[in-house]
């Protein structure tokens, strides 16, 4: 069996591309005839080869992308000297030089835009319905590699059903939701690099303009480093950190994109012409991603592992409930499984809670009397995450912790408390979707009021509650 | 004519002097002053057709060795041993190239074979997913009613065959990358590796030797 064509296409496209470039242009030369060899060789092996990771693993190990890029390379130099050679040794030609430069900054500019409208023309043509065909069709030859092989066929294809009806709908209902068309106009930034390159053409259109002063006054003006596009790198660090602030809850990987906006600034305004070394600055870049790292990490395994505690109290006081029947997670169980999922959050949970606990200070140092005043949590809290209410968790805390112990129930009078705080609707953070609206804020001002809304759809309502927002001063 | 020559002078001049303040562009500050002395030293523009010779395919040699030297001496700070080999190997064999195709092919095939090289040495970090050890841990030691004993017992060697299934894997998939691949935990104490794990040296050893036990490897 060979390889996908909806994988195989994509890969080897641009490579039979290229190949139709050098054939078109009539180049058959030894480098020519290598691209052939090294482009009919993965054509072979896309046919060969069923594994797209044992196929990926010979293309890399025969260097085949390497070895034709390169011939490609090597044979459009070719042409290039030959060309140069035809138009014959009649001596020095400013103007033709000067002109041989700007066309082709001229054709840079023009494909930039080409490619952008591509891009526009592209996510408006995609009919999703067709796609979603497609994608089933995809899954349907593909079972083995998806390791759905075993799967009740008829489930599967309920499913795609169900995927294609839903898509067709949302299709139907919301067509701005499948097109990117909004996100890449407000992200693709060509314009400025076709600033900096027009500024390099209106240079050379400079009346009584010559090749070398052309060329050496792009390097005292910096117009060629502005046209390596370092402003892009930039404004990509003001994306990412937008989107950290808009989080609230990643204090080191903020911390993090403020250092590397920082060293960049600096190397900027000591380079010349405010464009910092791009090698330079990646080396920079790296030093300060591995220093923030362990702290990163070890920020969200710790905040993992108190979630994980207060799900156990959570499950286990639930499970203990006359509620448990009808409320998550066991609400939409059958018999006899529903029983014995609840009986097995009420003896359980204790153990594996302890368990957990244990690895939490193994790993951390850190007790459950902890948890109140670490960083992970205070930011959690504040950057609302936590979706249960302050009552709830200082409930958990003090009340029903001591009690969570193995072999044990809670106390009836705990029990009746988490009644309570059930019937009464004081469970649920009331500021559980501000993560949510945070983000949502953020996203329409990158991309234009209501845009949100079209991509993503309407914001869950929040659940009904009657519980009062966190105050971590009084918890 | 006399105009441009001096033009040209001056362009050569420019592009020397750019180059000139870096000190971690030893062979470029070098290149680029012949390609400005050949220049420098002509009095018809004809001239430096013939003094040019190959300075330029030298000059472009000249900057991928001072970037490969640079990215060397950069991995080899960070303890990124392998990602260093890459480099390491490009300067070596662009020491004699005399030509920008020379240099793109040596750049190309050392570029790839470093990539298989560093994607081999990462796969150790499937390690660094404690899930399953965990659940392992939980289930093995949570103190439980008898009538749950049977549940977690199962628990935990569903666990462990998962973990088996994913070294396993790994080692399927890695082979057509790299005949015979094996994995090899020790990797983990290399600096590359240990940095991405914030977890003291003990809990470390802990669950390299659960991983081996179970794994058998």
């Amino acid at each position: 069996m060979a390889i996908d064509p909806m994988m195989l296409d994509p890969m080897l496209g641009t490579f039979r591309t290229m190949m139709a470039e050098i054939e078109e242009k009539g180049i058959n030369t030894e480098n020519a005839q290598n691209m052939k060899e090294c482009l009919e060789r993965m054509e072979t092996l896309g046919q060969e080869k069923s594994d797209f990771n044992e196929f990926n693993a010979v293309l890399m190990n025969e260097n085949l992308f390497g070895r034709f890029s390169d011939s490609y390379g090597k044979a459009l130099a070719e042409e290039a000297t030959q060309t140069q050679g035809q138009k014959g040794n009649n001596g020095y030609d400013d103007s033709a030089l000067l002109k041989q430069t700007q066309d082709a900054l001229r054709n840079a500019i023009r494909m930039m835009k080409e490619g952008k409208a591509e891009a526009l023309a592209e996510t408006n043509r995609t009919d999703q319905e067709e796609q979603a065909q497609q994608a089933e069709e995809f899954v349907t030859r593909n079972l083995k590699q998806f390791g759905l092989e075993d799967v009740d066929k008829s489930m599967l294809g309920s499913a795609m059903k169900e995927y294609k009806k839903e898509t067709a709908s949302d299709s139907r209902q919301n067509p701005q939701k499948f097109s990117n068309a909004v996100e890449i106009e407000a992200m693709c930034q060509n314009h400025t690099l076709i600033e900096a390159i027009e500024d390099v053409i209106r240079l050379g259109d400079e009346p009584g303009m010559t090749f070398p002063r052309y060329l050496r006054l792009q390097i005292e003006r910096g117009l060629d480093k502005a046209m390596e596009g370092s402003v892009l790198m930039r404004n990509g660090m003001d994306f990412e950190q937008g989107f950290i602030v808009a989080n609230g809850n990643q204090p080191y990987h903020l911390a993090e994109v403020n250092e590397r906006i920082e060293a960049y600034d600096k190397m900027a305004a000591s380079a010349p012409f405010g464009v910092p070394n791009q090698l330079e600055y990646q080396f920079v870049r790296s030093s300060i991603e591995r220093k923030f790292w362990p702290q990163q990490k070890k920020y969200s395994l710790i905040t993992d592992k108190w979630e994980r505690i207060l799900d156990l109290l959570d499950t286990w006081m639930k499970a203990h409930s006359k509620y448990a029947d009808y409320i998550e997670p066991w609400r939409g169980m059958l018999q006899p499984e529903k029983q014995k999922a609840i009986d097995r959050a009420k003896e359980c949970s204790p153990g594996i809670m302890k368990v957990v606990e244990e690895i939490f200070h193994d790993y951390f140092g850190l007790t459950f009397n902890d948890i109140w005043l670490h960083e992970t949590f205070v930011n959690y809290v504040n950057a609302e995450y936590m979706y249960d209410s302050q009552q709830y968790v200082t409930f958990l805390r003090d009340a029903v912790y001591p009690e969570c112990v193995p072999f044990q129930k809670p106390n009836q009078a705990t029990i009746s408390e988490w009644e309570r705080l059930y019937e009464e609707k004081l469970l649920i953070n009331p500021n559980v979707n501000t993560p949510t609206e945070r983000l949502k804020e953020h996203y329409d001002r990158l991309f234009g009021e209501g845009r949100y809304q079209t991509k993503f759809g309407d914001i869950a309502p929040p659940p009904e509650t009657n519980a009062s927002p966190w105050d971590l001063s009084t918890f | 004519m006399d105009d441009i020559l001096q033009e040209y002078k001056d362009y050569y001049r420019a592009r020397y002097e750019r180059i000139a303040g870096n000190p971690r562009y030893p062979n470029s500050i070098a290149s680029e002053k012949k390609l400005y002395d050949a220049m420098a030293s002509c009095n018809e523009l004809e001239e430096f057709k013939d003094k040019i010779g190959n300075l330029n395919e030298l000059n472009a040699v000249a900057l991928v060795l001072d970037q490969e030297t640079i990215r060397n001496e950069e991995y080899t700070n960070l303890k990124e041993d392998v990602r260093a080999l890459g480099p390491q190997r490009i300067v070596k064999r662009c020491e004699s190239a005399t030509t920008v195709q020379e240099a793109i092919t040596i750049t190309l095939e050392e570029s790839n074979k470093n990539s298989i090289e560093i994607s081999m040495d990462e796969a150790v970090r499937e390690f660094n997913d404690w899930i399953h050890l965990e659940n392992i841990e939980i289930y093995s030691k949570a103190q439980v009613p008898d009538r749950w004993k049977a549940d977690h017992a199962s628990n935990v060697e569903d666990s462990k065959t998962r973990l088996r299934a994913t070294f396993e894997d790994l080692e399927k998939n890695n082979n057509p990358w790299e005949e015979g691949w094996k994995i090899n935990f020790e990797l983990i104490w290399e600096e590359r590796h240990r940095r991405l794990l914030p977890f003291s040296d003990e809990i470390v050893q802990k669950r390299l030797e659960e991983t081996k036990l179970i794994t058998g490897r």
